[in-house]
């Protein structure tokens, strides 16, 4: 019988467990990641943790029809809240000054990380399922993200091995080294026992307006990234009104900033402690063209050097 | 979803102004839907009619198509809409003939006379082209076939077909691409050879 | 100025003239690429014949064939005639999510600013303003101070507008931001 036992045990692990497999299977255990971080309720805690600092977050997912609706409450140091709807997110905060409330754009967080396109994804990223792991006391597939080329980060993903929830993803920099990590310590899926989440009524002050005539042109993106927005608003606490576009592959993302140029201006370029964002600024004609990103350098230079003039 | 993928974005183009975006859209779906008006109206001139003024009315209510439900769905709905509101002004309108029976309001009248323009010439050629691109299919190799037959009879996207026959996305795509060109080599002239019927 | 050269733009693996209006018609080019392929269709009358002799094997292999001759026709001169539509911008369905949390944890970010000096690319020259921070390197080779005015309040609203689209787990309607010093030349 001991033979029959070793055949079902090599049946049970994937042929391919811990190397390189069919995009096509990883693809399959993407999307459903990213079906049951929307589809799927829950509620949880997790830690986000990041070089030296942590948060710990307490959260709840209900879908809603073909949308879904989240809130956040971050359990550590001033009292906060976010709630996500459909279209937008409202934080509120508790301080000295009372209760605030600011509108956000973003509605998307741990764990719905995900683009809508996974296939997209494989064009550059290696693909890779390693071993099962336990997170938050369940069994998680780990799925490795390499970035094929210098472009991007690359991720590390464990999807709870029934629902494909993420429940662990960390965003890896050079040898590996972790630059982010979101993991739940605690999750319940399947209910959430809190009622809807009530989306305080903010008054809509329409301050967003798309890009129309710029005067500066994208020549070209780095590889696998595509335009997600182009908005001109105001930036935070300043009162010049600059274009904002949005770049991204599917996980990175940056940002470009347009405006006119200083009478002074020089150009910058910086790095955040442990590199994972990446910043550099310079003049295009009249204007001050500022790129930030979540990427490698290479990323927001390419952004920056490839532009024109119009 | 690739499908709904073209069409979302076809669709937002033709919204912030691009006509040609919109003829794009109805090159896809003129025939199809015919086929569906066809069922409804036997007077092929009048199911010709009927299709434009659907097209045109689609076109007038972009603004108002909010893209949660997929966009041939849209459409078919104003198609049957519009046929019905013909019907129903048909009905008031026609003489009564003597072989026509009263009564069922609901049920498109079979037996109104009718003017079949679809000449016995065109319903060949029909006929001949479905038949030519059958062929035409059954002619490929077979990882082409394979892969044409995938995408468009079983409506797969390119990575789930890159899941079902084993091979990287890129590869879907250039079978495909090479399918249908080997298909519309052999269509093209049958296509020439009448200017003006566009097929 | 030493941008990072010019990458040249990969091709698709199969790079052939008309292989993009295949995969546009199976909807299968990022919303970016399918933007291009759509407007090159538009103007391309050759492209547009085979945009609908696609359409006809497609909608042949499904057992649908129509003579729409006469039905395109009426359609185009109908939609010519139609004064443009012109539709608010739809909203992305997926907003883009980033994942660097927000304003509280870029105030300890460290910055390391890296000038742009001409001749010598990548010596840091100046960090300051967090916590622990390593003394101004003195280096003449670079180029002074200028952009050394740059406070970290200035970049911190690039930052932030970054991380808007992000999910603001710790997000704060007040930025608290210790000032870094940047350097850098003007190209």
């Amino acid at each position: 019988m001991k033979w029959l036992f070793c055949l079902l045990a090599i049946m049970a692990t994937p042929v391919w467990a811990g190397s390189a497999i069919p995009d096509s299977e990883a693809v399959s255990w993407l999307r459903r990641m990213s079906d049951a971080s929307r589809k799927l309720p829950y509620e949880g805690i997790f830690v986000m943790q990041m070089g030296d600092r942590m948060q710990t977050v307490q959260v709840e997912n209900r879908p809603n029809g073909f949308a879904n609706e989240s809130r956040l409450v971050v359990l550590d140091g001033q009292p906060r809240e976010v709630r996500c709807s459909r279209t937008e997110s409202v934080t509120l905060a508790w301080g000295a000054k009372g209760q605030q409330m600011e509108r956000r754009m973003g509605n998307r967080h741990f764990p719905d990380l995900l683009p809508e396109n996974v296939a997209k994804l494989v064009g550059f990223y290696s693909l890779r399922l390693g071993k099962t792991i336990r997170v938050a006391g369940q069994d998680c597939q780990l799925i490795e993200l390499t970035p094929k080329d210098r472009y991007r980060w690359g991720y590390r993903l464990c999807a709870e091995q029934y629902t494909g929830l993420p429940l662990k993803a960390v965003m890896v920099g050079d040898h590996d080294r972790p630059l982010l990590q979101y993991a739940f310590v605690k999750v319940r899926q399947g209910v959430t026992s809190r009622a809807a989440v009530a989306m305080p009524s903010m008054p809509s002050v329409e301050d967003l307006h798309p890009v129309e005539n710029s005067p500066i042109a994208v020549r070209q993106l780095p590889p696998g990234y595509s335009q997600l927005a182009a908005v001109k608003r105001r930036l935070p606490n300043r009162d010049v009104e600059v274009e904002h576009w949005i770049f991204s592959d599917g996980l990175s993302h940056i940002s470009m900033f347009v405006e006119p140029a200083p009478e002074r201006m020089v150009s910058v370029k910086g790095q955040s402690a442990r590199g994972l964002m990446n910043l550099l600024t310079r003049k295009l004609g009249n204007y001050q063209v500022t790129v930030v990103g979540d990427a490698p350098s290479p990323a927001v230079n390419f952004v920056a050097g490839n532009l024109d003039l119009r | 979803m690739s499908e709904q993928d073209i069409d979302r974005q076809l669709v937002e183009r033709a919204r912030q102004g691009d006509k040609r975006a919109f003829e794009m859209l109805v090159e896809k779906y003129q025939r199809r839907l015919l086929r569906l008006l066809s069922r409804m109206v036997k007077n092929a001139e009048e199911v010709e009619d009927i299709a434009q003024e659907t097209f045109i009315k689609a076109y007038r209510a972009l603004p108002n198509f909010r893209g949660d439900a997929a966009f041939y769905t849209w459409l078919y709905r104003i198609g049957v809409n519009t046929a019905k509101n013909y019907l129903a002004g048909r009905k008031k309108t026609m003489p009564t003939l003597s072989d026509q029976a009263m009564g069922d309001d609901d049920e498109p009248d079979e037996r109104l006379v009718v003017q079949d323009l679809n000449t016995p010439e065109t319903a060949l050629m029909s006929k001949q082209i479905a038949l030519a691109v059958n062929e035409a299919v059954d002619a490929l190799p077979e990882e082409l076939r394979s892969a044409i037959t995938l995408r468009e009879m079983e409506g797969l996207s390119y990575e789930e077909i890159a899941e079902s026959m084993n091979c990287p996305i890129g590869t879907v795509r250039s079978r495909i691409f090479r399918a249908r060109e080997a298909i519309a080599a052999k269509l093209r002239p049958m296509l020439g050879t009448s200017q003006d019927t566009r097929w | 100025m030493t941008m990072a050269q010019a990458h040249k733009w990969a091709p698709p693996q199969d790079a052939t003239a008309d292989a993009w209006l295949s995969a546009l018609m199976d909807g299968e080019l990022d919303d970016d690429e399918a933007g291009r392929a759509i407007t090159r269709l538009g103007k391309d009358a050759g492209a547009m014949r085979i945009w609908s002799e696609y359409g006809l094997i497609g909608d042949a292999l499904r057992g649908c064939v129509q003579d729409t001759a006469s039905l395109d026709r009426r359609v185009k001169v109908a939609l010519a005639a139609e004064p443009t539509v012109l539709a608010p911008l739809a909203k992305s369905h997926r907003q883009p999510v980033y994942w660097v949390a927000a304003a509280a944890v870029v105030a300890v970010i460290s910055w390391t600013v890296v000038s742009m000096a001409p001749n010598n690319p990548g010596v840091p020259v100046a960090v300051n303003g967090a916590p622990n921070a390593p003394q101004m390197v003195e280096d003449e080779r670079v180029r002074p101070t200028s952009a050394q005015d740059m406070a970290a309040n200035e970049v911190a609203p690039y930052l932030v507008a970054h991380q808007d689209y992000a999910f603001t787990v710790a997000g704060a309607p007040d930025m608290n931001i210790t000032p870094v010093s940047l350097s850098g030349d003007a190209r």
